[in-house]
């Protein structure tokens, strides 16, 4: 009588050389899954969790990108700018310097701004730096401009001071420049050409050596806004530098006809050859 | 497990032959390995490159203004509201407290100093500030000067209201001489006046120019920026020729802008033409084998 044989299915399943079942972690835990896949998605879940964390940290610090870029870029054209807008954001940008003069590298923007002075120029993480905004076309200077607010603002209050000058260069026989006084008070200095006309004379002479300011300050952006020359922004500088570099452009060579398409010419042959020997170059036989 | 299949066909059952573990224990290696990596590259790449700018997020996590603060010399630092307008650290205070069965390590370690001072802030709240590390002397010096506190029209930065602040004297550089005078002289003066009571350098300060009080020793009341200075950053009146060389720099931009209007396609022209080539050759390739297989 032949030997019937039945199949029988395997106690567990069919390992291949070289796998293994370990006794823990690939016991099946819900559905037939084994622990290794939960910890598995965990060890997962933990990695895409510490780049996250950092991803949104570094984020945080978008508005200073432009810290990083001059840092990496670092040449005399390249300058970490503040940029103070009349919205009160400050973006910390990267702007192109020349010649006493700040730009966009986008030549779409056309704002400009005029670097006057050493002193202006700031240090954030002994990256040098310049602070601008956009209703002004001068680099800013806190200092100077809390010395002015500040000696503005002495001045206006401090009547006893312009009457004890006034009584001086009377006793001294010196004239009073006309438009200094209004019915026997100081005429307030309340804009830049309030400064330009009197202020600077009368400062200089209330406080000779410079203007003392306190030791702590909190500087207001906007206060000084009101000693702006009027009509002076940043906009309207740039735009006064691209009619005058048009004016200037007459006077840049044109290059000739072969200098402006001979390199074209030679790109354009090149690629017609390329395309000719790939369709007469032989394939086999 | 009869008739089981491994999960993923038993992929990362595999193992190594030395200490036999299976594939998938070595991939929890690699990932706690990347994870430090990651972590280290992350650390020590962009977020260090932004050192001086850290104060941006510390003060978004302590839900606070930031400052930058810088002296004469105009080197700046961003940091917390705390440490640019605050005289004292009221965490270091000395706290008493009431007798009770529970352990003083266990209270000293859910105490949160802000509760001594602000009556506002729950139990719940206390907890999570004090392990989330918010740090509560700006609105503690707030309320014991009376909400006294000047705020001026700051700008923002990424939505992180930010003083700009001139300290000319190192006031708020808690080592300096000066500040440890300043916080010597204001604690004795609010110990002397509990109604008027000074927590910030800005209320100093003026306190100290309208001549209420006299300034602590060693502690400058002003300094003096001298006219060279002041006329240098702003001009009355600006020379054409001091912008002379930009204005031929824009002028000659503009000449090349349209000199260059045709290199912009010299790439495409290349590439697309060598790649339309390699194309065609390679059409003409398998058209070739097709026929002849």
């Amino acid at each position: 009588m032949p030997t019937e044989i039945v199949a029988q299915p395997l106690a567990g399943p069919v390992l291949q050389d070289w796998q293994h079942l370990n006794s823990f972690f690939d016991h099946p835990l819900i559905l037939g899954i084994p622990i290794w896949v939960f910890i598995s998605v965990i060890f997962l879940l933990a990695l895409i969790l510490v780049n996250l964390s950092w991803l949104f940290k570094i984020r945080k610090l978008a508005p200073v990108r432009g810290y990083r870029i001059a840092q990496k870029k670092a040449t005399q054209e390249d300058v970490q700018t503040w940029v103070l807008g009349k919205t009160q954001k400050l973006t910390i940008e990267c702007l192109r310097y020349i010649d006493s003069v700040l730009s966009y590298y986008n030549p779409a923007k056309i704002t400009r701004w005029h670097h006057p002075a050493r002193s202006s120029v700031i240090h954030i993480g002994g990256i040098p730096a310049m602070m601008v905004s956009d209703d002004y076309d001068q680099t800013r200077d806190i200092v100077s401009e809390i010395a002015i607010c500040h000696a503005c603002d002495e001045f206006n209050k401090d009547q006893k001071w312009w009457m004890g000058f006034r009584d001086e260069l009377k006793k001294n026989n010196i004239e009073l420049p006309d438009g200094m006084e209004e019915e026997g008070v100081a005429k307030p200095l309340n804009n830049f050409s309030d400064i330009r006309e009197r202020g600077r004379l009368l400062l200089g002479y209330k406080y000779p050596e410079g203007i003392p300011i306190p030791a702590y300050s909190i500087f207001s952006p906007s206060k000084f806004s009101k000693y702006f020359p009027k009509g002076r922004s940043a906009g309207f500088l740039g735009g006064v530098f691209i009619q005058k570099a048009r004016e200037l452009k007459t006077d840049v060579k044109e290059p000739g006809l072969w200098e402006k398409y001979l390199p074209i010419g030679i790109l354009f042959g090149l690629g017609v050859i390329a395309i000719l020997a790939a369709w007469m170059a032989p394939v086999g036989k | 497990m009869t008739g089981e299949v491994l999960f993923l066909g038993g992929i990362l059952n595999f193992t190594d032959p030395l200490l036999h573990w299976q594939l998938y224990i070595w991939s929890w290696i690699a990932a706690s390995i990347l994870m430090v990596i990651c972590w280290l590259a992350w650390r020590y790449g962009p977020w260090k490159a932004y050192q001086a700018l850290h104060g941006l997020y510390h003060a978004f996590k302590a839900s606070s203004n930031a400052a930058f603060t810088s002296g004469l010399n105009l080197y700046f630092e961003l940091i917390s509201e705390r440490d640019a307008k605050c005289i004292f650290n009221y965490a270091k205070s000395e706290f008493e407290f009431e007798p009770s069965r529970i352990p003083m390590f266990i209270r000293r370690l859910f105490f949160n100093y802000a509760t001594a001072f602000l009556d506002d802030i729950g139990w719940a709240k206390a907890l999570v500030y004090k392990f989330g590390k918010r740090n509560m002397d700006v609105e503690i010096a707030k309320k014991l000067q009376n909400y006294e506190w000047e705020e001026s029209p700051s700008v923002t930065i990424g939505g992180i209201r930010t003083d700009i602040i001139l300290d000319a004297d190192a006031w708020t550089i808690k080592n300096s001489p000066q500040h440890k005078a300043i916080e010597a002289y204001c604690y004795e003066w609010n110990e002397l006046h509990q109604e008027d009571q000074i927590h910030s350098y800005s209320k100093l300060q003026r306190l100290m120019h309208d001549g209420i009080i006299n300034s602590p020793i060693g502690v400058k009341t002003q300094v003096i920026i001298p006219w060279p200075r002041i006329d240098s950053a702003f001009p009355i009146a600006i020379e054409d020729n001091e912008q002379a060389g930009a204005y031929r720099q824009v002028a000659e931009d503009m000449a090349n802008a349209e000199q260059n209007q045709l290199s912009k396609y010299y790439i495409p022209i290349l590439f697309g033409s060598f790649g339309l080539a390699a194309l065609l050759y390679i059409g003409r390739l398998l058209t070739w084998s097709m026929a002849h297989h």
